[in-house]
């Protein structure tokens, strides 16, 4: 009994000693961590804004849209999960008042280097640009004409996100319909 | 002297002793990815090395896994906490495979063999061996597979990047995935054991 307890004090202050060490380090990492976080969102939505200013965020406004920010000039950003070849992807995409897709990035996603991760270069995003309203969403290869080589060898990928971004811009001519 | 370079050939962590692959296969894409991971898991050989050798008589045996896994763990939140907020794109890319370190086996596995018998100094000594041991093999595997591969080496992203002529249009995609990792370490693991048989002599 007396040797099970001293065991258990002994490991009971390696893991308080440990504990208290990782909570100071913490104490100094987590304002950089957090400062940085927030620096590298407010980029991220300045680029998608195209010039606008986005605005206050909206948590879980509908399915699979787990944020979304209106833009001061007019239209919304919006954060839309797909499903990709390696599982679910995070893209970000914003929409002017009518729908159509201004700028979209692909963020977190598991696609395969060489492949799918193509979609993460900012060029690859362009094939999308501007549909969404008058011009609808790609559906397929085929409705790319030119474009089509860049999502070759990739079309989970390329499905995946393309219905993201129907998705998303079906919604916001939803909101812009409903005010 | 000697000990030192032991990592390198004779008991090279991840040729000829075999450990730690997993993150080899995994994080071997790029050269600046496998440098920030070998400083990192050297960083926590070298706190868990120090810190067990320390208390290797204060461990009673019984215990002595989870004590080491909490020494080991501690170390690898240290430094995955330093390189989010210090070191954030690094941190990006090796993701998951920086909390991961708490299992790789050149850790636990220095931890059992070396600093719970041997003094604070001579695990010091190994904890450089073998880091550079596993720094080496992994920036080789690396090396290999960014030129085959991608056709380039990345030393730092954002602008650090070499592209090799040739190369970097039509790579071989086959070294960017996981069978060509396990391709590339076999013909490497093949080439250290020459090599060692050769120092040898």
């Amino acid at each position: 009994m007396k040797e099970m307890a001293n065991k258990a004090l002994r490991l009971g202050l390696i893991g308080a000693l440990a504990a208290l060490l990782l909570a100071v380090v913490n104490n100094f990492t987590e304002p950089v961590i957090a400062e940085f976080k927030a620096a590298e969102l407010q980029a991220a939505l300045t680029a998608l804004a195209d010039g606008g200013t986005p605005g206050e965020r909206d948590i879980a406004p509908a399915d699979g849209v787990s944020q979304r920010w209106p833009i001061d000039g007019g239209g919304w950003i919006l954060e839309l999960s797909a499903v990709g070849y390696g599982g679910p992807m995070t893209v970000v995409a914003s929409f002017d008042e009518s729908g159509a897709l201004m700028v979209a990035r692909l963020m977190d996603n598991n696609e395969t280097v060489g492949f799918g991760k193509k979609a993460e270069d900012p060029g690859y995003m362009e094939i999308f640009a501007g549909r969404g309203a008058e011009e609808p969403m790609p559906r397929s290869k085929g409705d790319l004409g030119a474009d089509a080589d860049v999502v070759s060898g990739a079309t989970v990928t390329f499905s995946g996100i393309t219905a993201a971004l129907e998705r998303g811009s079906n919604l916001v001519k939803e909101w812009e319909g409903a005010q | 002297m000697k000990d030192i370079f032991k990592g390198l050939l004779r008991e090279n962590p991840i040729f000829v002793l075999a450990l730690g692959l997993c993150p080899s296969l995994a994080v071997s894409t790029t050269v600046n990815n496998a440098l920030g991971m070998s400083a990192a898991t050297f960083l926590v050989l070298m706190g868990s090395n120090i810190v067990i050798s320390l208390l290797r008589k204060q461990i009673p045996d019984d215990i002595h896994i989870p004590a080491y896994i909490v020494v080991i763990a501690t170390f690898v939140t240290l430094v995955d906490m330093t390189m989010q907020a210090y070191f954030p794109a690094l941190s990006e890319s090796l993701g998951i495979f920086i909390p991961l370190i708490v299992v790789n086996c050149i850790i636990l596995g220095r931890a059992e063999a070396f600093a719970s018998k041997n003094s604070v100094g001579a695990s010091v000594i190994d904890a450089v061996a073998m880091g550079l041991g596993f720094a080496v093999g992994l920036t080789s595997i690396a090396l290999v597979r960014e030129v085959f591969g991608a056709g380039t080496i990345t030393l730092y992203p954002d602008g650090g990047v070499l592209r090799i002529p040739g190369l970097a249009d039509s790579p071989a995609l086959v070294f960017a995935f996981p069978a060509g990792a396990l391709i590339v370490v076999g013909f490497l693991q093949a080439f250290y054991r020459w090599l060692g048989e050769v120092t040898q002599k």
